[in-house]
């Protein structure tokens, strides 16, 4: 049952999803709304497992006083009243977004800002150019920048038009390739799933 | 039956049937020949260099919501942790996805199961952390472990530049694999190796060759001849003002 379980509900739940697009009944569209529900419940029990792996992960470092546990004691003294305000007060309540807003959403942004620094330092290396491709890339890359910007234009009339073509024509006849490839990869492994042939989720791969 | 949708319904019979005729076909002569896919074969190497070098590899998911590249990620995770549990390497396993997170547990754990060595699972090097706040953690977990490898999988956003880049930075091989097309330049500018789109999904049948997963990669290439072949008979038509072939898809 461990095995025949995971495949069974995985067949009733897409073939019900699968079904409700295909047909026109609002019977089975209600159903279907009710399966993709579910699975925002599952998630959120999956939720609080991830979060007690984490506090076991930190409180066990900080019992054998491990590794940098001092970073352990901070994770907890944030972690543990976070969580309470949340349950008690709820996420709307001033303290909780207090928190949100104060701290988190900056860190957070620091993070996404501090993708430039990375760009950056990817862009100096992927641009060296050492064979054929990574000078196609160089140029193609270079046109692209300069086309976005007035300093391009102010070299030449020509370089927004070049730039506009390669992204017009050649990016997008490489992004609907690769798009239209990885849809069939996502139709095929949805249907591997739906039909119970995928089992890599599964302890053992389902065996 | 839900008006426009006769013709995507036709395409998912003729898909599902083509899946189980090429793997009965696979089943009965054992005939079957896929292009060289460097991304995966390089997994090897990354677990042999982490072995030589007694230093951890990392595999990351990406934090976009679960859907088929995690699915198809788990898979490649399923054949790391073998290999990592074979060579006796090491591996930490990180998710921003909760609902996945049991799944590389059981995985991770029945590798080791599998290879006879269950006293070296360790469960700590399983992590869930949440989508935002992983990518500091994640960049610490590089820089701490001085990691020899990472692997980068599933529905990646912005972090896909900031964990190959911090990966490229402590000197660890990398290889990645997503689908979504706007995260790829930057995979490919930056990691070693890059799955681009469905190599992705075809990983499983790349390393596996099991027959129902063959069948599943023949439909798809058949799917794809047929989407080239639409495209060219649509273009022509619609060159000589006829919309007839748009009228029948729309049906």
């Amino acid at each position: 049952m461990k095995k025949e379980g995971p495949i069974l509900i995985g067949f009733l739940t897409g073939s019900i999803v699968i079904t409700s697009y295909f047909l026109k009944s609002t019977g089975l569209k209600s159903i279907s709304d009710t399966v993709v529900r579910w699975r925002l419940i599952i998630a959120a029990f999956a939720l609080a497992l991830g979060a007690l792996n984490m506090v076991r992960l930190h409180g066990k470092n900080i019992h054998h006083k491990g590794r940098n546990w001092q970073y352990s004691v901070v994770f907890l003294v944030f972690f543990l009243p976070y969580l309470a305000i949340g349950l008690i007060r709820g996420s709307n309540s001033a303290q909780y977004q207090y928190v949100w807003k104060s701290l988190y959403q900056p860190a957070s942004a620091t993070m996404y800002s501090m993708t430039l620094f990375y760009m950056t330092n990817a862009v100096w290396r992927a641009f060296r150019i050492r064979n054929l491709h990574a000078g196609i890339l160089m140029f193609t890359g270079a046109a692209v920048m300069l086309g976005q910007i007035g300093i391009g234009t102010a070299i030449s009339p020509l370089i927004p038009r070049f730039s506009s073509w390669l992204l017009d024509t050649v990016n997008t006849a490489g992004i609907r390739a690769i798009t239209i490839g990885g849809s069939l990869g996502i139709v095929s492994l949805g249907l591997r799933v739906i039909l119970g042939l995928e089992r890599s989720y599964m302890s053992d791969g389902g065996n | 039956m839900n008006p426009g949708r006769i013709s995507q319904l036709v395409f998912l019979v003729a898909f599902i049937c083509i899946l189980f005729i090429a793997s009965e076909s696979y089943k009965r002569t054992g005939k079957f020949r896929i292009r060289r896919i460097p991304g995966l074969d390089a997994i090897d190497e990354l677990v042999g260099r982490a072995t030589e070098m007694g230093r951890p590899l990392a595999f990351v998911f990406g934090a976009g919501e679960m859907e088929a590249q995690t699915f198809a990620s788990l898979r490649i995770l399923g054949y790391v942790c073998e290999q990592v549990a074979r060579y006796d390497a090491r591996l930490h396993t990180v998710t921003p996805l909760p609902e996945i997170y049991p799944m590389c547990l059981e995985i991770q754990r029945s590798a080791y199961v599998k290879q006879g060595k269950p006293q070296d699972f360790n469960q700590d090097f399983v992590q869930y952390l949440p989508a935002d706040s992983s990518k500091a953690s994640v960049l610490g977990l590089f820089q701490r472990e001085k990691v020899s490898g990472v692997l980068l999988f599933g529905n990646y956003y912005y972090e896909s530049m900031v964990f190959a880049e911090a990966a490229s930075l402590v000197g660890a091989a990398t290889i990645a694999g997503t689908a979504n097309f706007h995260q790829l330049p930057f995979f490919v500018a930056a990691c070693d190796y890059t799955l681009i789109g469905e190599e992705l999904f075809a990983a499983g049948v790349y390393m596996s060759r099991e027959p129902s997963e063959i069948g599943a990669l023949t439909a798809q290439e058949a799917a794809k001849v047929a989407a080239v072949t639409l495209m060219l008979i649509g273009a022509a038509l619609a060159s000589f003002g006829k919309d007839s072939l748009v009228n029948i898809l729309k049906n």
